[in-house]
């Protein structure tokens, strides 16, 4: 009976696992990447790596809103960020179907500060939350890989429940290839359990509507935004900086996140950093003389228990240390599930070794695995490559990363079908050795002319992290070299 | 898989008045996944052909906007 149970969950393991296990790198990875994602975008901004910390002034504040109305008089729907610790700059933001994009200004007096367009660490995000198809169709199929993730883990929990202590303390990278990766897959998946189960959990609720439409309360709907009236969008409104000041005294100094312009209100909104719970408090002034309309709080009850569940998962509220434990959390969670999919195609190779389908699941195991880092470092080196000055050059970072996805996913194709896909490995861990090692390098020089001057700062964290990869990628070929 | 997702969908509604309720949706959808291990762990089959064309229907009705 035992047995029975062990061999059924097996199965269901191995075949949720492996085919949520594909979409689930590519989700994992992105929100481990999207944990920094204002620093990745940071990083890809280097104009603003001269601009000193400043606190944002009225000056600045007025200035930007002076842009933002003559933006919305040309009918454009913007909002406006306010500097942050993360983020010292103000942000006129629209979203491009993707990502929040806009010119950054200087929070002391509001100029542009004439960065290049990019979408930034938010190509990660949004990879995270909707594999970059949208809010409907992205959105329903990591919902459903998260259930498979769940099932995967609960099922994997069932399998090796009496062995789960042995599991966490047993590595073996020199064994039997096989025996190795079944070792980093138990250990990273034991280790990393309380963390997967609550990110994961806390991931399908949030987006649990779009799973039950019929049950959908706005979230999954796709009507505007209520009171949306374009007629009086482009009414003048008052100065931002007295009605700043008064929402400060609500909220309290520095809580301020973002600035909404409808037609009957200009909305401040309560810092996503200011707290665990996750809300959108704010505080709307009337934009023909800037007098406060009143102060609107998320009803407590049912939606602080979704603002709990918002703030475990994006943790925007968390300290620096607090994001780095997520991060690595997440890459050794990405990591795991790395492990599982190698382990599935190691195991049919004996059984189905030659034939099209384990070809295919080879190629589609590679591109997650390696072809997603591939891709990703190929994007940081757009990033610096193409001319910042280009019109839509934001789109065509994107591309780059795309297209080198796709390439890795043919390449690997290639090899598999050719009956060579351990050189196709070593080839992608070279690719990824080249870029990461080398985007140091070309960080330097690229901002050489600018504003290279070395300190710790999110310069030196995003070229230290991809020279790490590129290190473990080296390490890693030649791991498969010597593996017989 | 589809059985589960009927379960959990009934779950819902068993709420009278708020299927949308936050808290009722966090527990619906802990127990779909113990539902659907809990049904894989089962002897025998369950019957779920007529469930299944009800999941694919559902996301495509309102990625239609129907």
């Amino acid at each position: 009976m035992r047995d029975i149970l062990r061999n059924r969950m097996g199965w269901l393991h191995t075949w949720v696992g492996f085919v949520s296990g594909l979409v689930l790198v590519v989700v994992f990875t992105g929100g481990t990447l999207a944990m920094f994602d204002t620093e990745i975008t940071r990083w890809m901004q280097p104009e603003l790596a001269m601009l000193p910390q400043a606190p944002l002034t009225a000056e600045g504040l007025n200035h930007a809103g002076e842009q933002v109305q003559a933006l919305r008089e040309k009918e454009q729907t913007v909002f406006l960020a306010l500097p942050s610790v993360r983020d010292p700059v103000l942000r006129i933001l629209h979203y491009d179907g993707h990502a929040f994009v806009g010119p950054a200004l200087d929070p002391r007096d509001g100029t542009d500060l004439n960065v290049r367009q990019t979408q930034g660490g938010q190509l990660f995000f949004d990879l995270h939350q909707s594999l970059y198809r949208g809010p409907v169709w992205g959105n329903m199929v990591t919902e459903v890989v998260g259930i498979g993730l769940l099932v995967a883990v609960l099922s994997g929990l069932i399998i090796h429940f009496r062995n789960l202590v042995p599991d966490l303390v047993l590595f073996r990278p020199f064994a039997a290839p096989g025996r190795a990766w079944l070792d980093a897959h138990l250990m990273a998946g034991v280790l990393m359990l309380p963390f997967i189960v609550m990110i994961t959990y806390t991931g399908v609720v949030i987006h649990g509507p779009r799973l039950f439409p019929m049950i959908s309360n706005g979230h999954g709907g796709k009507a505007g935004r209520p009171g949306h009236d374009r007629a009086h969008d482009a009414a003048p409104f008052a100065p931002l900086a007295p009605m700043w000041k008064q929402a400060e005294a609500v909220f309290g100094e520095g809580n301020i996140g973002f600035i909404r312009f409808e037609p009957r209100a200009v909305s401040f909104y309560r810092s996503d950093a200011a707290d665990f719970v996750m809300t959108r408090d704010r505080v709307d002034f009337s934009p023909r003389d800037g007098q406060q309309i009143g102060v609107k709080r998320d009803e407590r009850g049912d939606q602080s228990l979704g603002g709990i569940i918002r703030g475990l998962h994006y943790v925007r509220w968390g300290t620096l240390g607090l994001r780095w434990l997520y991060f690595i959390c997440g890459a050794i969670g990405s990591a795991m599930m790395s492990a599982g999919l190698v382990l599935f195609v190691i195991k049919y190779r004996r059984t189905h070794g030659g034939t099209v389908r384990l070809a295919l699941a080879e190629a589609l195991t590679l591109a997650v695995t390696l072809g997603l880092p591939l891709a990703s470092l190929g994007f940081l080196w757009s990033n610096r490559l193409i001319d910042p000055s280009l019109a839509h050059r934001e789109l065509l970072e994107a591309k780059v990363f795309f297209l080198l996805w796709l390439c890795a996913l043919l390449h690997g194709v290639l090899r598999s079908c050719t009956g060579l896909v351990r050189t196709a490995w070593r080839e992608q861990a070279w690719g990824i050795a080249a870029l990461g090692c080398g985007l140091p390098l070309l960080d330097v020089v690229s901002r050489r002319a600018t504003a290279f001057t070395p300190g710790l700062d999110v310069y030196l964290a995003v070229d230290a992290c991809a020279f790490g990869i590129g290190i473990l990628a080296l390490w890693g070929q030649s791991m498969i070299v010597h593996d017989r | 898989m589809a059985f589960a997702y009927l379960c959990t969908l009934g779950l819902f509604f068993l709420v009278v008045g708020r299927p949308g309720n936050m808290l009722f949706q966090s527990i619906g959808l802990a127990v779909m996944p113990l539902l659907i291990v809990g049904l894989f762990a089962l002897p025998g089959r369950v019957p779920g052909g007529g469930a299944g064309l009800f999941v694919l229907a559902m996301p495509l009705m309102q990625a239609g906007g129907l």
